[in-house]
């Protein structure tokens, strides 16, 4: 086993051959996505960026919460039954982060499944605001 | 009686010819009430005939003239005050039969000018929903819309386009809706600011998949999402590119006229169909008739080789995906395209084709990878053994994968040689249209870490697992001697071959950086002993001859 430090932006799958740019593909791809995501969701809730809290009640038993600090970070949580789990998203300078720990097993899947937190946030950030702007609809 | 009667009166409620009648008299009523004067010379027999089905088109055109005159009183009167619009009016004609109806709007003298004015306004002011439904009554095959098959494609109503001067009628009702919205033409430029820009570019899309479309919340949702990314522009990933938008919405708008949203309802549930402009209307068709059971469709399935397209539907970043149905399709159309969101779906939709007696000579996946994984959705799929397998797990292992040699070989069949090349006869196959797939890895996580200072830092760790790619992995594992595998071991995209009957893979130019550069099929297949041969192809072949020019890739 081999270990290595990378700079926390480089989010490099390491693999044989031309991996290095294969990687950052889809690694950049899922970062891109929830980027846009949280733009999204500022954009939704420009003027109130540094308090924003939210709640929604999924029609699957799910809760989904949504709070922000600051224009750069995001805490996403969804409420099942059986568990909670919990996103955080950090746009500062030393780059975005994503990761997520169940608090009821305790189990974490740290880092591993990197690329799907990101598509795991981004889903959430987005329910969230479409649900939001279904209600301002008046659907 | 008051005049909100009339407007609380909503389409599902009202029935027929009787409620026609019915309107009429409250109509009447409430227009002596209100101005016994102006409707003195008011025909008071026509209302009765029409209750009979007796009434002639000159009679409709008395309603009409009638209507029209009295809600300008009302307009002029404050109108505003009131509920009842031209598109109420509208609404209720619907159940006239169509040759009456046209009888009215060519004539002039009849009420047909009325009619007319009535249909503008009613575009004017927004009133979308009445103004479509009025629109399939003009066009109606059968007597009324209720007859009507509403999945008919036939929306293009000569009577519209003569009145309108528009070719098609798509682009009338997107000029409506254009109107309603108060936005130009997808132009979103006068946003300067590239957030705005994003919410007015979001809330039109919403706004077009519920008011155009009337596609239910959560499939517009999961619409939404899935497309969200690819819509973005590939040069500046921030900013929403018109185009795709646009022709992400039309194509949509277009298969959900075609089908109807109730059997799209239905594919979404149990084909897992989200993106609904990655296929055409006639894929949607066959795989509705599939889901269904229609037996012709089932047993012209069974008669010739069956090709299964699987794409994942919310992981396609880049619409890598959008065409992957059409590239596999065969002229005898048995290309079957289902959605996968997660890898279980692949399990469940074979397991559909098998209970309706299908089984597949070929299976493509379409799926973004990297060496050693496959993501789909929000799931990965790798060739690591560390990783138990569960329900819920959002890593899966390939090498702990049962079920798959068991899906080569139980649920697929062998070519016949009808819709796919004679030599591809007595062979099944698996594409993986999927980047690096035949590039080998070592299973690596990443690990974060805080120093002493409270900085947060990315680890990257080796951590065991195969040095196989996840394509070896798939030949080692199956145990059925006739499967013919199709990987890529650089990133890719694929493309129609250049005669019409196969699929290539192109490769990136290291100096353009894009995906141009033909590329090699890396191919594994079984020897006569029963050993794993990897080789390589210049393409995969598809289908006999090149689909017809509709069809072509």
């Amino acid at each position: 086993m081999s270990t290595e430090d990378y700079p926390s932006h480089d989010l490099i799958i390491e693999a044989d051959a031309t991996s290095e740019e294969i990687g950052l593909e889809v690694e950049t791809a899922a970062r891109q996505r929830t980027e846009n995501m949280f733009r999204l969701w500022r954009s939704h809730f420009a003027d109130e960026v540094g308090t924003i809290e939210r709640e929604y009640a999924t029609d699957h038993g799910t809760s989904i919460s949504l709070s922000s600090a600051s224009p750069t970070k995001l805490t996403a949580a969804k409420t099942t039954p059986a568990a909670i789990t919990t996103y955080e998203f950090d746009a500062n300078s030393d780059g975005l982060m994503a990761h997520h720990t169940d608090t009821v097993s305790g189990e974490t899947t740290l880092g591993v499944d990197h690329v799907t937190n990101y598509n795991t946030l981004a889903r959430l950030i987005f329910t969230g605001c479409e649900y939001e702007a279904d209600l301002q609809d008046g659907i | 009686m008051t005049v909100r009667l009339l407007g609380e009166t909503t389409l599902d409620k009202v029935g027929g010819e009787a409620e026609i009648a019915d309107f009429s008299d409250a109509l009447l009523e409430q227009m002596q009430a209100d101005e016994p004067n102006y409707y003195e010379s008011m025909p008071h027999q026509w209302h009765e005939t029409i209750s009979k089905g007796e009434y002639s088109a000159e009679h409709l055109g008395e309603f009409v003239r009638t209507a029209f005159a009295w809600r300008s009183v009302q307009a002029e009167r404050g109108g505003n005050k009131t509920r009842l619009e031209y598109s109420d009016i509208l609404s209720r004609l619907r159940y006239v039969p169509q040759d009456k109806l046209q009888a009215v709007y060519d004539d002039p003298a009849s009420g047909g000018a009325e009619l007319r004015a009535m249909i503008d306004h009613s575009i004017e002011t927004g009133w979308l929903r009445l103004s479509l439904d009025f629109y399939k009554t003009l066009h109606g095959e059968a007597d009324s819309l209720r007859l009507a098959d509403p999945r008919s494609e036939a929306w293009k109503d000569p009577l519209i386009r003569k009145l309108y001067g528009k070719k098609k009628t798509t682009d009338l009702l997107l000029d409506e809706f254009r109107s309603t919205l108060g936005l130009d033409e997808y132009d979103f430029k006068s946003h300067n600011d590239p957030e705005t820009r994003n919410r007015a570019q979001h809330s039109y899309a919403r706004r077009f998949l519920r008011d155009i479309v009337r596609m239910p919340a959560k499939r517009r949702s999961e619409l939404m999402f899935a497309a969200d990314s690819r819509i973005h522009d590939r040069e500046d990933p921030k900013d929403i590119d018109n185009d795709s938008l646009s022709t992400m919405l039309e194509l949509t708008a277009k298969n959900t006229r075609a089908l109807g949203n109730r059997a799209l309802q239905r594919l979404r549930k149990q084909a897992g169909i989200i993106n609904l402009d990655y296929r055409s209307a006639e894929d949607l068709k066959l795989m509705h008739n599939l889901i269904r059971g229609d037996k012709a469709t089932i047993e012209h399935l069974q008669k010739g080789d069956v090709t299964v397209v699987f794409t994942d539907e919310t992981g396609d970043h880049n619409g890598a995906f959008k065409e992957m149905t059409n590239r596999h399709a065969t002229p005898g159309g048995r290309t079957l395209s289902f959605g996968i969101s997660k890898p279980a779906d692949i399990y469940r939709h074979m397991i559909l084709l098998k209970k309706l007696g299908i089984k597949p000579s070929t299976i493509a996946i379409g799926a973004h990878g990297e060496p050693g994984t496959m993501l789909i959705g929000d799931v990965k799929v790798t060739n690591s053994d560390l990783h138990k397998n569960s329900k819920n797990s959002r890593v899966l292992s390939l090498s702990l994968a049962k079920g798959l040699p068991r899906i080569f070989s139980e649920f697929m069949q062998n070519s016949k040689g009808i819709d796919e090349p004679e030599d591809l006869k007595g062979h099944r196959r698996i594409i993986l249209n999927s980047c690096s797939q035949a590039a080998p890895a070592h299973a690596t996580r990443l690990t974060y870490q805080k120093d002493p200072n409270g900085k947060e830092s990315n680890r990257l760790e080796r951590w065991g697992g195969v040095n196989e790619s996840t394509a070896d992995t798939l030949a080692r594992k199956n145990e059925t001697p006739n499967l013919i595998l199709y990987s890529s071991t650089e990133p890719m995209s694929s493309k129609t071959t250049q005669d019409g009957i196969g699929i290539e893979f192109y490769f990136r130019d290291p100096g353009t950086k894009k995906l141009s550069i033909p590329g090699k099929v890396t191919v594994h297949s079984r020897g006569k002993n029963g050993e794993v041969i990897t080789g390589h192809a210049t393409s995969i072949p598809v289908r006999k001859t090149p689909m017809p020019e509709k069809k072509a890739a």
